[in-house]
């Protein structure tokens, strides 16, 4: 690249190498600082990323060093990979992996579903004061979840609670019972995460091409038609995105359940935030905690890559 | 005319299903509101009541017998602080991944957004021995340092879109007038992305104010914040309610209104990973 610039022959039948020169030749009378390759902004990013270094890489390979350790021995030695054996012969983390995932695919799915609908709803051109209801809708993903999580817990109050006296169901104790505490700590969660999903997909929506609508109105597609065959497909993209961050979302909701049922009635709703938590904090078994966190950290990354990668599919055409 | 009548009836559905929607969103934190302004006797009432004589007395006896001025004025403190070292480190850190070449700029802001990925209760454990050490833990600086963690991940992945809107000529422009990059940077690019970095600040704050993870275990008694202090009032006693919603109100408005304030860039928050911890 350097070369071509330092000896500019003249190729000026080729656009690109011609508008290099003229860069450069520009370049060179505005003085070598306009065009000399960045090495500045290697200043500007090293604290953060000497910052990161500290508080982000360093304690992560500090957690898999813990997760190898047996803490409750004074000497702290190392024991291998003892705890990730205990990983398979732990009922508690059995129940808590089932919860998290009747938890996961609940709230994910009804999120989704809901969070579309509302976005629909709300890119409609028959609605009144489109501006108003897109501003208040993000409220609930603003407000912080231990507040989400105290505020149900007093609506659904067995007795007291104003859910019970609204839907007319007296007594129902929503938290405390086996049956409703797991589609309680869903609800009140999607409660949390639709609005922001429909706000994102709202955005894809309103960002999707009109063209295509002109011609399959023309040729007398319905309504559902232009959903099922276009809206859909074309928001595939942003629609994986909202699932790729709503997974990590989810796998991370701590406080709300803190907040609402505490893991219970009898760990039912205990996900795994709250397991390693207690593990680690309650039990004070940080060695096996490690152990826990660092299968989830490499279970989100997982995740994570296979949802980029598909992702990274879709959209490399139309993005450049 | 028929017509015209249809579509009115259409719009109004539409309208109407979207109030529905949003009253649903909306009661909890009305219903917070509600309970937080009755006495004792009327919010254990059967049925609940909706109109009522309003009374302060739930916030006085917050403040009073429970001390929630102090954590108040811990909350504040961790949010301003955390905001501060974010905007600090995360701004040039930005800029600068907008400005590199193509291929590192990308990977960094990968490892970058993988911070985010990292739930609160996994980066906890760590940073509760490295706290420790450092002789930081239950410290305010401490819950600052591990909040900071999100923030400034969350400040570079917001604001290197802003930088990158920014043209190139517009920098070279005002070298050529004679500044520094670094003054040409502070001079004429931060102006252009100020509104980007006011919402940045606001989204760090909020994320902070809201954390509840890392004060829970790392701040102790001398860093408690209010999502904190609330979350130990819950109980299933009755005599509570009333304050607990009273804190709950005055965790959520200063995030309302905030809020509100940078709604414009909500999306660009949100898609960054904003808030919610």
């Amino acid at each position: 690249m350097r070369g071509c610039h330092r000896h500019p022959r003249p190729v000026q039948e080729n656009p690109e190498i011609r508008r290099r020169i003229e860069r450069h030749v520009a370049g060179v009378y505005r003085g070598r600082r306009a065009r000399r390759p960045a090495a500045e902004p290697w200043l500007y990013l090293a604290p953060a990323l000497v910052w990161l270094a500290a508080f982000a890489i360093f304690p992560l390979v500090y957690t898999v060093n813990l997760s190898l350790r047996h803490l409750a021995d004074p000497a702290q030695p190392m024991v291998g990979l003892r705890h990730y054996v205990e990983l398979f012969n732990d009922p508690a983390l059995l129940g808590s992996l089932r919860a998290t995932a009747i938890f996961s695919v609940g709230t994910l799915s009804l999120s989704f579903v809901l969070g579309f609908a509302i976005a629909l709803l709300l890119a409609s051109e028959d609605l009144y004061g489109q501006a108003f209801f897109r501003t208040l809708i993000i409220l609930p993903y603003l407000i912080s979840p231990i507040v989400i999580g105290v505020a149900f817990r007093l609506m659904l109050h067995p007795i007291l609670g104003v859910v019970n006296y609204v839907l007319g169901t007296r007594g129902v104790n929503w938290l405390g019972g086996a049956n409703t505490a797991m589609l309680s700590v869903i609800l009140i969660t999607t409660w949390e995460l639709t609005p922001f999903f429909a706000l994102i997909l709202l955005a894809g929506l309103l960002a999707l091409p009109q063209e295509p609508y002109d011609a399959a109105r023309v040729d007398g597609a319905t309504r559902w038609q232009l959903f099922r065959y276009l809206t859909f497909p074309l928001l595939r993209p942003v629609s994986m995105l909202v699932l790729l961050i709503g997974v990590i979302d989810v796998l991370k909701v701590f406080a709300i359940i803190f907040a609402s049922t505490e893991g219970g009635p009898a760990r039912l709703t205990e996900v795994i935030g709250l397991y390693i938590y207690r593990t680690g904090f309650r039990f004070y078994r940080l060695d096996y905690a490690s152990a826990l966190a660092v299968v989830l950290v490499v279970g989100i990354a997982g995740i994570a890559f296979l949802t980029m990668r598909a992702l990274g599919e879709r959209t490399r055409g139309e993005a450049s | 005319m028929r017509r015209r009548t249809r579509d009115l009836i259409r719009r109004l559905l539409v309208t109407g299903l979207a109030s529905m929607v949003t009253v649903v969103l909306i009661f909890p934190i009305y219903w917070l509101c509600t309970l937080s302004l009755q006495d004792g006797l009327t919010a254990s009432s059967l049925p609940p009541k909706f109109i009522f004589w309003p009374t302060l007395a739930n916030y006085i006896e917050l403040f009073e017998s429970s001390g929630f001025g102090a954590v108040a004025i811990n909350s504040t403190i961790i949010a301003l602080g955390t905001t501060v070292v974010a905007l600090l480190l995360g701004t040039p850190a930005g800029y600068a991944l907008a400005r590199l070449r193509m291929g590192s700029s990308e990977g960094i802001s990968f490892a970058v957004l993988s911070v985010r990925m990292v739930p609160s209760f996994v980066a906890v454990i760590p940073l509760f021995l490295i706290l420790q050490w450092l002789d930081l833990f239950g410290t305010k600086v401490g819950v600052i340092l591990a909040d900071s963690l999100i923030g400034v991940s969350f400040v570079i992945w917001m604001m290197r879109p802003f930088f990158a809107s920014v043209p190139v000529e517009i920098e070279e422009a005002a070298m050529i007038d004679g500044c520094s990059r670094a003054g040409s940077v502070c001079r004429v690019v931060l102006p252009l992305v100020a509104p980007g970095l006011v919402a940045a600040a606001v989204f760090t704050a909020i994320a902070a104010w809201n954390e509840f993870v890392f004060v829970l275990i790392l701040g102790g008694e001398g860093a408690k914040t209010m999502p904190v202090a609330l979350g130990g009032l819950v109980t299933e006693q009755r005599a509570e309610w009333g304050q607990l919603a009273a804190g709950g109100v005055l965790t959520v408005a200063p995030v309302i209104v905030f809020g509100l304030m940078v709604r414009r860039y909500f999306l660009s928050g949100l898609t960054a990973g904003a808030v919610n911890a």
